[in-house]
């Protein structure tokens, strides 16, 4: 047991503030972030464009590169052997170490994240050498069980095949190959469907799942999409702006979800099991993070924001049962 | 009686596209599709990619010429007009695309981009400028917007911009081809709303194509499935999502991400074999054959000709075929 992490529970991000410096001004991407992640749970981290979502979970194992700047946080990750490290003040090899081999990354587009000049398989034993002390001809065996594993069909010749000859579904399906390779303890996938067909990302979706049983290990999943976090995850993350709007379970936050963003959120997005009238529509745009000032950040679309919401950062307001939001409006002297 | 008039009427279309390096292969991208859409209406075409949709919906405004099949306009033949008169049709029929990026000029202000249209189709408007400031407060633009560039839009402002270039020339049908997918939620759900108050407005017809259920479902009237260049099934929109026949309509909607958690965990998924072949080396009989989870021999040999099993409810499919 340590101080900074419950029992069963990953990783512990707190206060993360991550800016970027242009020419244009200094971009406020992520703002006193946080975020939980406990043994063999699904969290989904949910936000528009801008929001800062993919920033923060990069952040999370230092992947911001100038002219961003990781100005604060502490990212609490309990090691395989146990240990309780922060990951923000790990030395360079240290976090190399165990990114690929502890936590992985899924990113959004396939295409991007594989060598067009290796095969499928070179892009897996790679990753199995550099972590653990296994000859390539093991690896490249344990490549094609991995090609089994996200139900690739002939793995045995797939394995030699090069990206441009494979769908878009199977390769990020052999992005996910390379990202489970070392049974990592946090799995975070970046919008891993966001390209794919509806039934290509439902068989997706239900692999991660799969995955995550059979190997006991954690998923964060970044999405836009509020149908995705519906069907997988278990906790849900709202962002907005930079910051956390609120965060509950998955139940709670669908059936009383208490920031005005979540709410308005959810009426936005049609249901195709639902008949609707009429969608609602959040006025005005995504705010633009240039130079911001305090204030909640979601105050100029707000339909009952107060005079402090234009003044103050929302206080953090707990609901109870695991449920927070940082809203003026639940804000009670 | 109320008598709902036909405004287009597609036969047997079809478009195929040689396959380059190869004498003898053709891309059938659309394969003998026909439905029509009536005064009003938002006819919605849902499928994957690759399925054909975008094609489709430029067949049917002849930005691409069709193989074969004729289209009706107004009960009008407009497969073969030329000149002036494929001028005409062309102010009628508009079209959207999905990104709003590269359908906009990125040298020319949203002045010049709205004035093209009424250039071009000598649209007799007094003071266009003025025109054009009245217009662009319909899709939720003001005056300031006029002399901006592209790229000082946001994606949303863009795509109004687009919209509203596809509404001067005020036709009566416009093609929506994903026009929202490029969007955030929120900003979607404006676009949407507004593709609706015009449409009420104006009486215009859409086709309205996405590969998002639940946005097909609020905008259309009613929806084509579409699989590989065939339409498999045809509804009313609730009848679809209520009562969907075809199996891979079923698979579609099984696979819907539903942004409901309670009703997400407890109902049942259609097992999903692999993915749609290639639209070059097609399966003989039904093109669904091979992924189908109640293939019959019947389906391996002979291709499926959409039918009216109920009112109004057509589907391509020899499970419904009466004996």
């Amino acid at each position: 047991m340590s101080a900074e992490l419950g029992e069963k529970q990953v990783l512990a991000a707190r206060g993360v503030t991550v800016r970027f410096y242009t020419y244009a001004g200094v971009v406020h991407a992520v703002t006193d972030a946080y975020l939980d992640v406990f043994e063999g749970e699904s969290v989904a981290l949910v936000g528009e464009t801008g929001s800062g979502k993919s920033v923060f979970t990069r952040a999370l194992t230092g992947l911001i590169e100038p002219p961003g700047r990781i100005e604060d946080g502490r990212v609490y990750f309990r090691r395989r052997d146990g240990r309780v490290v922060d990951l923000l003040k790990l030395p360079v090899e240290e976090l190399r170490r165990i990114r690929g081999y502890e936590i992985s990354y899924v990113f959004q587009d396939p295409s991007s994240a594989l060598d067009p000049l290796y095969t499928a398989g070179d892009h897996i034993v790679e990753t199995i050498v550099e972590h653990r002390d296994v000859s390539r001809r093991e690896a490249w065996k344990e490549a094609v069980r991995l090609l089994r594993d996200v139900m690739i069909p002939s793995p045995e010749a797939r394995v030699k095949n090069y990206p441009h000859e494979l769908s878009g579904g199977m390769r990020q399906r052999v992005v996910i190959a390379t990202a489970i390779a070392n049974k990592p303890r946090l799995l975070i996938a970046d919008e891993p469907t966001t390209n794919l067909d509806v039934t290509v990302q439902a068989q997706i979706l239900d692999l991660l799942k799969e995955l995550r049983e059979k190997y006991g290990m954690s998923l964060l999943l970044i999405t836009h999409n509020l149908g995705i976090v519906a069907e997988t995850a278990d906790r849900v993350y709202v962002m907005y702006g930079g910051r956390i709007a609120e965060t509950a379970d998955v139940f709670t936050l669908f059936e009383s979800p208490q920031h005005p963003y979540t709410r308005l959120l959810l009426n936005c997005v049609p249901n195709p099991m639902r008949k609707f009238e009429r969608l609602e529509s959040i006025p005005g745009t995504v705010p633009n993070l240039i130079d911001m000032k305090p204030g909640c950040p979601f105050a100029p679309r707000c339909p009952h924001a107060l005079d402090v919401c234009s003044k103050e950062n929302p206080p953090r307001v707990e609901l109870g049962g695991n449920h927070v939001v940082h809203c003026w409006l639940h804000w009670k002297r | 009686m109320i008598v709902v008039s036909e405004l287009l009427r597609a036969e047997n279309l079809k478009k195929y596209f040689r396959v380059r390096g190869s004498l003898f292969k053709t891309l059938k991208a659309v394969d003998g599709v026909s439905f029509s859409i009536r005064e009003g209406e938002t006819l919605g075409l849902v499928g994957e990619s690759g399925c054909g949709k975008s094609t489709l919906g430029r067949v049917v405004i002849r930005l691409i010429e069709p193989t074969s099949g004729r289209i009706f306009f107004r009960g009008k033949d407009v497969t073969s007009l030329r000149g002036s008169e494929l001028k005409g049709f062309r102010r009628e029929a508009q079209i959207v695309f999905q990104d709003p990026n590269t359908s906009l000029n990125p040298r020319m202000t949203i002045l010049e981009t709205l004035m093209e249209p009424i250039l071009e189709h000598k649209i007799p408007v007094g003071d266009p400028e003025g025109f054009i400031t009245d217009q662009l407060t319909r899709v939720g633009l003001g005056k300031e917007h006029l002399h901006r560039y592209p790229h000082e839009l946001s994606g949303g402002q863009r795509q109004r911009v687009a919209i509203l270039r596809a509404l001067l020339p005020n036709p009566s049908f416009i093609v929506l081809d994903e026009p929202t997918s490029s969007l955030d939620v929120s900003v979607q759900a404006q676009i949407l709303n507004i593709l609706k108050d015009i449409q009420s407005e104006r009486k215009l017809s859409y086709l309205f194509i996405s590969h998002d259920m639940g946005v097909v479902k609020y905008m259309s009237h009613r929806i084509a499935v579409m699989y590989l260049g065939g339409i498999v099934e045809l509804a009313p929109s609730d009848t679809l999502f209520e009562n969907p026949l075809h199996p891979y309509t079923k698979l579609l909607l099984s696979a819907v991400p539903v942004p409901d958690p309670k009703f997400a965990r407890s109902r049942k998924r259609l097992e999903i074999k692999g993915e749609p072949p290639s639209p070059i080396d097609l399966p003989p009989g039904c093109k669904f054959h091979p992924r189908c989870p109640f293939v019959m021999e019947k389906c391996r040999l002979e291709r499926p000709q959409l039918m009216e099993v109920e009112k109004d409810h057509y589907v391509a499919c020899w499970l419904y075929a009466k004996a």
